[in-house]
Formats: C-alpha cells, sequence, structure tokens
C-alpha cells in the first residue's frame, strides 16, 4: 500500500482513509480537501497517478494543522500505533510540524515492519529527518534548490539558518549535493527540483531533465508536490525510471496548459492524465 | 597585537551571549523588534541543540545586559512567558538573503526555500511556493489575491520558521513595490 502522511489546513482531527481524485479534486470518504497546495497537492497528484494506472487507492493520514502541531501530534500517534496494520510498501511524509521528538520513534516504528517500506521525504518530513540525522534512512528526498542549501548546511537545523558563507558562495549543485552526501544529510535518492532537475544516487548524478524549459513554474506553488506525489505513485508501482517519469511528466503538464506565475496548481493536477498519455506515447 | 585591535577582530560569540526563548516563533520576533528598537544589540539566531523542539527561533543579547533586558522586557507589551539559558557556542545566524526574478510581467521574491510572486502591475499576490511547515497552506491561502500593500504580514498570520521566511521575501518585495 502508498501511505501519504501529512498535515491539511483549515480542518479538525485525524483524517484516515483511502484517497480519490476523481477530476484532480481529493477526498478521502466524504470528506474533500482544497488542492491548492502542501499535502492535498500531493495527495491527489499520487491518487491521479494510481487511478491512471489502475493501482489500489493511496492511504493517507492526514492532521489537521494550520501551525499549532496538534494535528501533526495526532498523526504521528497513528503511525506510531497502527502504521504496521497499514501493510506499507511506500511511505512519504510531507508537510507537518518538525518535532525533533518524532524523528527517531517514527524510523524505530519502521524497523519494527516484517516488510521494509520504500521512504520518501518532502516539506516538513524531510526537515524532520535531515535534523535530527535520520536523512540515510530514507530512500528519496525531494528538495527544491532553496532546500539542497539546507541539506548541504550540515549546522542548519531549518532552511532558515542556512549559513551564509554558504548561501552567498554560489555554490553548484554538484557540489552542494557533495556536502549534503558527504555529511549523511539526504537520501539515498535526492531529486532535486528547479530550472533543470536533478537525480542524484548515493552522491552521483545518474539524471537530469532539462526541457521543456518553463521558468513559470518555480513560482508556482505546488509544482514541488506534485512531483513528490507523482514519484511516490510510481514507485509504488514499481517503475524502475519513476523519479525521471515524475519530473518529465510535471514539465509536461506545465507546457501542456500554458502556465504562468499565476497559475494556480490545480490545473496541474487535472492534467495529470493527459500528461501521462503523452509520456507513456512518447516513450512507446 | 594591541589589546584594542584584538578586541576588533574578536569574534562576537566569545563574549558570554544570553538566549531567551519563548515556545512560539511570533513572540520571539516581536521581543527582538522592541529590543532592537530600545537599542540593545539582538540577533535572532537557532536556540542551541539542547533546547530546539522543531521549527525553533531564539533571541540572543549580551548577556552582560541580562538585568536591564528582562526589565524592558518587563514593562514592554511583549510576552512574558520566557526563559533565559546561556549560549556557550556560536549559533547559527537566521538568512537575510532575498532574490528577485522577472517571468512574463510578474516579479518573484525567494528567500531560502520561501518565494512569493506578484503581478508586476497591480501588485496582486498570485503565488506562494516552497516551505515545509504545516501553516504555509494556510498562510499562502489567506494572501492569494490580495495586493501586497494590504495583505497581512505573513508572520501574524503563521507561526513557523517558514512563515518567517515568507516574511522576509514578502518585506523585500513590498519595499521593491515601494520603489
Amino acid at each position: 500500500m502508498l501511505v501519504l502522511i501529512g498535515t491539511v489546513p483549515n480542518k479538525s482531527g485525524l483524517h484516515i482513509g483511502s484517497a480519490s481524485a476523481v477530476g484532480g479534486n481529493l477526498k478521502i470518504g466524504d470528506t474533500e480537501f482544497p488542492v491548492e497546495r502542501g499535502t492535498a497537492a500531493m495527495a491527489a497528484s499520487a491518487a491521479m497517478i494510481c487511478e491512471f494506472y489502475g493501482l489500489q487507492k493511496p492511504l493517507c493520514i492526514f492532521g489537521a494543522d494550520s501551525g499549532d502541531g496538534v494535528g501533526t501530534n495526532m498523526m504521528f500517534h497513528e503511525v506510531f500505533e497502527n502504521l504496521d496494520k497499514y501493510d506499507p510498501d511506500v511511505v512519504t511524509l510531507h508537510y507537518m510540524f518538525p518535532k525533533v521528538g518524532y524523528g527517531g520513534p517514527f524510523i524505530a516504528k519502521v524497523d519494527s515492519l516484517k516488510k521494509r517500506p520504500q521512504l520518501i521525504a518532502d516539506a516538513g518530513g524531510m526537515y524532520l529527518m535531515k535534523t535530527t540525522k535520520l536523512a540515510d534512512k530514507f530512500d528519496v528526498f525531494t528538495p527544491d534548490q532553496g532546500e539542497l542549501y539546507f541539506l548541504a548546511d550540515e549546522m542548519a537545523p531549518h532552511p532558515l539558518y542556512v549559513r551564509e558563507e554558504i548561501a552567498n558562495k554560489n555554490l553548484t549543485v554538484a557540489s552542494l549535493a557533495g556536502l549534503a552526501y558527504n555529511n549523511k544529510n539526504t537520501a539515498k535518492t535526492t531529486v532535486i527540483k528547479g530550472a533543470i532537475d536533478y537525480i542524484y544516487r548515493d552522491g552521483a548524478k545518474v539524471n537530469e531533465v532539462t526541457g521543456p524549459n518553463i521558468p513559470a513554474m518555480e513560482a508556482i506553488g505546488g509544482t514541488g508536490d506534485t512531483i513528490t506525489g507523482m514519484l511516490s505513485a510510481l514507485r509504488f508501482k514499481g517503475d524502475p525510471d519513476a523519479d525521471l517519469k515524475a519530473l518529465t511528466i510535471n514539465r509536461l503538464i506545465g507546457e501542456r496548459i500554458g502556465c504562468t506565475p499565476a497559475t494556480q496548481i490545480s490545473e496541474f493536477i487535472k492534467a495529470i492524465p493527459e500528461a501521462v498519455e503523452e509520456y507513456e506515447k512518447k516513450s512507446r | 597585537m594591541a589589546n584594542w585591535l584584538k578586541k576588533i577582530f574578536e569574534p562576537n560569540y566569545v563574549k558570554p551571549k544570553g538566549i531567551i526563548l519563548y515556545g512560539s516563533v511570533q513572540a520571539v520576533i516581536q521581543t527582538h523588534k522592541m529590543l532592537e528598537d530600545k537599542g540593545f544589540l539582538v540577533r535572532l539566531v537557532a536556540p542551541p541543540p539542547e533546547f530546539r523542539i522543531g521549527c525553533d527561533l531564539a533571541v540572543e543579547f549580551d548577556l552582560i545586559e541580562q538585568e536591564a533586558v528582562e526589565n524592558t522586557i518587563k514593562v514592554q507589551p511583549v510576552a512574558q512567558n520566557y526563559n533565559i539559558v546561556s549560549a556557550k557556542e556560536m549559533l547559527p545566524d537566521i538568512l537575510k538573503r532575498s532574490t528577485f526574478t522577472e517571468i512574463d510581467g510578474y516579479v518573484m521574491c525567494k528567500a531560502g526555500n520561501m518565494k512569493i510572486t506578484i503581478e508586476k502591475k497591480g501588485h496582486k499576490i498570485v503565488n506562494i511556493s516552497g516551505g515545509g511547515c504545516p501553516d504555509i497552506p494556510y498562510v499562502a491561502e489567506k494572501l492569494y489575491g490580495r495586493r501586497i500593500e494590504e495583505a497581512e504580514d505573513p508572520i501574524k498570520l503563521g507561526n513557523s520558521l517558514c512563515s518567517y521566511m515568507l516574511q522576509i521575501s514578502f518585506d523585500a518585495l513590498k519595499n521593491k513595490v515601494k520603489g
């Protein structure tokens, strides 16, 4: 099963269930979640991919949290208690309050499972695992280039604290990735999102995606979330090119819908099936 | 080397430093601003590792001024539920750098992992990107569609380091718009 864990704003309590994303709208049971950004955008993208390939729907564990940490706490409590019951193949951590106390128990719970799932982290989940020195227990991190500086700086407990000597040096992606790997501050695979997307595995660059080149995509909130969601679902499918495919499909969507810096991510999510179709046709 | 010259080149953290800790990022920012306005030499830093919970911010000050700092906090309208500890190490400073990019009639400002984009003409906020703390989707929703001159400060809507970083890019963009 694909298990997606993250916080959502403007709700209350804990929301657990299989997610569907008909027409790009995310639903768990009878509850709808706006997909304009964050965890809901990531989960809707994953659900669209699962639906396209006829895979089992992703299981979502969402904590309602607009910044006080209460929803994050409920969410982790559920994970510590019941993650084994969901029989996860892939677990993705997304937006959350990166409280350092959650890192160790999360890994202990994963280690206790009979079958070790693939672990993916983005956003607060990635901040948490880097800060608690557990990054190398993960299979994939999906930072943007700003977050890559954070992974490269072994002293920074959050992207806000990247030291000036690193932030102002204009270091190359290769040297930043090198620092992150040398200090064990990133996952086995690091998918770096930017004007050029890079895929690093165990410290070595294994691929990059340069086109179609659409500068407006950097401004659109959620274009990283769609990559994380699609990549999670494609890895769940067992696709050997999951990372490359997610990055390419995201760019194909941007081109297909003619996005501008004012485009909202819901438009991207709706266009996922057509872009996947286009990708599959081209690669046949 | 003469003593006065040594002092000039002496790293700041050699002087004993005190750290003011609160349970919320908003309270830290408010107290930091108040102390700065009152003429204290203060700095926003990451708390020492043993006091970090996650998503933390603290105010650093010269420990020699502890009494004056505490007396000032006592009489000002800022949160009173703080703790003070001493710092034995150089603590990470906050990132202050922001950059601008123009794309097809829009201006994007980026600080660290947070980006905010407005229309070049109407100054309407059209997108907020980046971040990983739970308040960011909420803050983004509240800011979307507002003119940057009229929009509420991100840090008043959110309470995380990502919101504070968004505030840095928001302020830079607002200043650019003002000219």
